[in-house]
């Protein structure tokens, strides 16, 4: 009897341990939570562009001296940079009054080697943007909606693919390709 | 003269021991009739109502102003180990985070049961209890203000967005939690204990408010991204002793 009872007590001990332990090691697993950190970079999309060849149009194809500048804007966004892929920011002002959005980018390239060869196309785009609950470490980011594009000027952009593009919500594939 | 040998009569006193035995002694009738050896002394246990409240709370608010709380606790016990338990109270706190602040407030209700896994001797009533609860919450959050988050770790920003100020407020959230608890009461006095716990809470369901999160539950504590959270209580409570077992 005594034997017995000894054994249900230690059986009881045994399953209190189990307990114990399980629940130290949920306190050890979740002392660093992932929302701490915000890991997202960035959190808002930018628009993703990439170069392809105008006539092989399945390969990328890069641009040289590549600028980028804002309509009426002084400083650059990218500045001469040798590159077929470009992510650039948006403007998110206003994205509280729920109206379209233009803002006009200005594409420059111009030869390595020769002097005077700069090149001109201007793109429009226009889109309403919007704020989207993302987690506490990250907050809010903005994401672009209804968006359309317009090219004003094109002096070296043969044509643009821009997909079935309506929403930029994220950045794993280029929002538009150019044809050059 | 006179005085010296004052002081070294004084002195002798001081050191006088006078052995005394306050104690009877004990006359040990079981070893006299060896042949009834029944103990007739039972030890009967308390059984009633515990009620308290958490202290933690009103200290927590005296150095952290962005926070505020109180609690109430109680416990019924219905057997020599298991406790019915519960806990309501009021919270509020604030949380400033990188791109947002909000404030979260409202009422709390725990029930559940605490399970006493210590042995106490005779007349202890100490316990080292593991308990579980279910949890719910009715609060309200106010999203203070907030940054859209445009930084770009690499590139910096190059359209700088301002702090929007809303101060949009949602009423009737909720919360339902499941909690695992352990901890130690102590009796510090007859009938008075002090209790302090942790626990260790998952969500099962919140409503949010529209395009945000409950960051905050009045019960639950800090919501994390996995929906768990961390709690402790310090309470003091009274035992109102209603029968004996």
């Amino acid at each position: 009897m005594l034997k017995l009872k000894n054994r249900f007590l230690s059986n009881k001990k045994h399953i209190l341990q189990l307990i114990g332990s399980c629940i130290f090691s949920i306190f050890i697993f979740s002392a660093c939570e992932k929302d701490d950190f915000c890991l997202d970079n960035p959190v808002t999309p930018k628009l993703v562009i990439r170069f392809y060849d105008n006539f092989n149009r399945d390969i990328t194809k890069r641009v040289d001296r590549l600028s980028i500048f804002l309509e009426n804007a002084a400083d650059s966004i990218i500045k001469q940079q040798n590159t077929d892929s470009i992510a650039i920011p948006l403007n998110p002002a206003n994205f509280l009054n729920n109206t379209t959005k233009e803002i006009t980018f200005i594409f420059r390239t111009e030869d390595e080697k020769i002097a005077n060869t700069e090149k001109e196309a201007k793109l429009k785009i226009a889109y309403i943007p919007q704020e989207d609950y993302v987690s506490r470490s990250c907050g809010f980011r903005i994401i672009f909606n209804e968006v359309t594009l317009e090219t004003i000027e094109s002096a070296w952009i043969k044509e643009l693919n821009t997909k079935d593009l309506t929403t930029i919500n994220n950045q794993n594939a280029a929002h538009i390709q150019i044809f050059h | 003269m006179q005085h010296i040998s004052k002081y070294f009569i004084s002195i002798g006193l001081l050191f006088f021991v006078f052995q005394t035995n306050s104690q009877e002694e004990v006359k040990d009738s079981i070893a006299k009739n060896s042949i009834q050896r029944v103990d007739s002394i039972i030890y009967k246990e308390p059984y009633g109502l515990r009620i308290g409240v958490d202290i933690s709370k009103p200290i927590l608010h005296q150095f952290n102003n962005k926070y505020n709380g109180l609690e109430f606790v109680t416990d019924y016990r219905i057997s020599k180990r298991l406790y019915v338990a519960a806990e309501f109270g009021f919270e509020e706190e604030k949380s400033n985070e990188d791109f947002t602040n909000s404030t979260a407030s409202g009422n709390y209700a725990r029930i559940g049961v605490n399970y006493n896994q210590f042995n106490n001797w005779l007349d202890m009533n100490n316990e080292l209890f593991i308990g579980f609860r279910y949890g719910y919450a009715r609060f309200k959050q106010t999203l203070h203000s907030y940054t859209p988050n445009v930084t770009d770790a690499q590139n910096g920003i190059y359209f700088p967005i301002e702090e929007v100020f809303i101060d949009e407020t949602t009423e009737g959230l909720n919360a339902h939690w499941l909690e695992l608890v352990i901890g130690v009461k102590v009796e510090v006095y007859h009938n008075l204990f002090l209790s302090l716990s942790g626990a260790y809470k998952i969500i099962v369901n919140t409503k949010d408010p529209e395009g945000f999160t409950s960051l905050f539950s009045p019960g639950f504590n800090r919501i994390f991204e996995s929906n768990t959270g961390f709690g402790f209580n310090y309470s003091i409570s009274y035992l109102i002793p209603l029968k004996k077992k």
